[in-house]
Formats: structure tokens, sequence, C-alpha cells
């Protein structure tokens, strides 16, 4: 068993987020740990509740929540990185709180924490 | 330990892959994923003699075929990153 | 109490200062993990040596001058710049019109550098 953060920075209208979640659950089917996938730069869209995927196409957000259910890998968003694309966590009256449950509202500590704290790191 | 290169656009569009090869170690070993697949028909690759797999799915859907670079599955992407001592993305 | 290892960082810069947001969140995540007493190098490759260029003015086109704190990198603990000489030598730039606090390498020497790290990061 080895231990992996992974580094999300892609957005869900890019296929290559796919090929982050497909290796993300290819790491636990094969007995890794994963500390937690950090969501930075364009991936932080993933957790915008109110993008809407046609019904014939992948929602990558659902598909990420069914992973954190899942297999409790912690998903952590980087807010600063969130916040210049749109995604709040205020519930004030001119905002709507858009973040999907299941996504951890972090920093850029936590990326710290994650990558330091894993034998291996992957980028995608 | 070796060092693997995740390449994920094609050097027919930017210099990612130029880049990559430019940092080179003699161990280090290169995974084609994503557009990067289209570098299977690229003249750079020749130029490298490194160990150079494409991620088979990813060849798959772009309804290329890999002449002469391995194929490889997502567990075998698993497996050699888990060998590696390091990652590095180029996108 | 510290709950994370020491590890040594190397953030590699691969596209030019202001089309995207990349050069700023790199620069942003380079300044954390100093933080946290972390080791960071810098490495500009490719056309990441145009943000190191002196000559600069985010402020011409409303960009934010992130730039700037490169001159501060220093009071980070961020010593360790390394430019790749042959992407400056491709863009016809001369060496002297880069950041002073920067080294200009050749690849063999960015590869030495390179290996010294324990995670790379690249932007």
């Amino acid at each position: 068993m080895t231990t992996f953060a992974l580094i999300v920075s892609t957005p869900p209208t890019d296929n290559k987020t796919h090929t982050a979640l497909k290796f993300a659950q290819t790491l636990i089917a094969q007995e890794h740990v994963i500390t937690g996938v950090f969501f930075y730069h364009d991936g932080v869209m993933n957790a915008n509740q109110l993008v809407q995927t046609p019904s014939d196409e992948l929602n990558l957000m659902v598909a990420w929540q069914e992973f954190n259910q899942q297999t409790n890998t912690p998903l952590h968003l980087c807010i600063t990185a969130g916040e210049r694309r749109g995604l709040t966590d205020s519930n004030d009256d001119q905002y709507n709180h858009n973040i999907a449950p299941n996504f951890t509202i972090s920093g850029l500590g936590e990326l710290v924490v994650l990558t330091s704290q894993a034998d291996k790191v992957v980028q995608l | 330990m070796c060092t693997l290169h995740l390449i994920r656009t094609s050097a027919f569009a930017d210099n990612k892959l130029q880049q990559c090869i430019a940092l080179l170690e003699e161990s280090d070993q290169i995974v084609l994923i994503d557009d990067g697949v289209y570098n299977v028909n690229h003249n750079l690759i020749d130029s490298v003699s490194n160990s150079i797999s494409a991620l088979s799915e990813h060849i798959q859907a772009r309804g290329l075929s890999s002449n002469n670079i391995k194929q490889m599955s997502y567990t075998d992407l698993v497996k050699a990153t888990e060998k590696a001592g390091k990652v590095i993305t180029w996108q | 109490m510290s709950t994370h290892q020491v590890k040594h960082y190397a953030i590699v810069n691969t596209t030019a200062s202001f089309d995207s947001l990349k050069g700023k969140e790199s620069l942003d995540a380079a300044l954390i993990l100093a933080s946290y007493e972390m080791p960071v190098s810098l490495f500009f490759i490719g056309d990441g040596v145009y943000q190191t260029l002196t000559s600069q003015n985010a402020e011409t086109i409303k960009a934010k001058d992130y730039i700037a704190t490169f001159k501060a990198l220093g009071f980070y603990d961020i010593d360790d710049i390394y430019v790749c000489s042959e992407s400056l030598q491709k863009r016809g730039i001369k060496e002297v019109n880069v950041l002073t606090e920067g080294q200009c390498c050749s690849n063999e020497r960015l590869k030495a550098k390179l290996k010294q790290c324990d995670i790379v990061l690249t932007f």
C-alpha cells in the first residue's frame, strides 16, 4: 500500500478531469490510500453545483461526490481559487452558496499537508 | 529513483513533450495520456531511448494505433507511479 | 506540533506571465509551501522564462503584478531559483534582463537540481 495525494487542476468541461477521476478510482481499486484530492486552478469548478451537465453526459461533480461517499477520500477545494471562479461558501443575501456537499473548503495550506504526508504526489 | 513523466498534450500543438525530453534522465519513463497519446506519431518520440508507453483507453478513444509504443492500462499506470520516485506532469 | 514531513518541492513554471492565472497561482503555492518551512526551488523553463523579465509592466494591461513579489522571495527563504538558459537563448533574451536572484542554468544543471527535489509541481 502506498499513500497518494492528487492535485486536480482541470475543469469539469475537460475530458482530462475524467482521467484524474479514473486514476483516483484505480488507486483505490489497487488498495492504495489517497490522503486527499486537492482541487486547484480551474479544477475548483468541479465543485460548482450550478454547472448544468446534459443528462447524457458524465456529470463529474456527481462522480466526484460518489467517489467521496464510496471511498471517504477527502476532496479539498482551494477557496481562493474558487472565489475567483464564482464559487462561494457565503449564505449572505446577495450570494448563494454553490459548493457541492462532499467538497471540503480549504486553502493552500491543505495542499502542503496532503502532499507532504503522501508517499507519492500526482498532479492531473 | 526514476521519474515518471506524464505527457498530456500533443507536440503538434505545443512544446511540453520537448520540454520534458530536454530534462529526461536515462532511467526516466514517459507515459502518454489524454491528447498526449497523439505523440505516438510524432517524430520527437523517435529521438528518445527511454521507456515510453501510452494509455490504452486514450489511444483507442482517439482512433489511433500505437505503432511501436507499448500500451498500458490504468492499473499499469498506477503500478508505474508506485514504482517511480516522483511523477512530473506536463500539461 | 507539525503534522507533516519536510519535503523538498520543485515548482516548475512553463507558461508566460499574464495570459492565464498559472504564474500567479504557482507563486501563491510556492509562498505557502515556504511558509510551512518546506524547502522550495523555483524553475522557469520554456515560456516560463518570460516571467523572470525585469522589464515587464503588468499595470499597462491591468494584470496583477505578482512579478514584483519575485524580488521578495529571499524574505520567504526561497533562494533556489533556476532559469533555463536554453529557453532564454531560443527566445532572444539576454541573461542580464532576468531577475538577478535567479541563476541561469544549462539543462544539465536543471536536471541535477530537479533530481534533488522530492515533489515536482508544474504550472
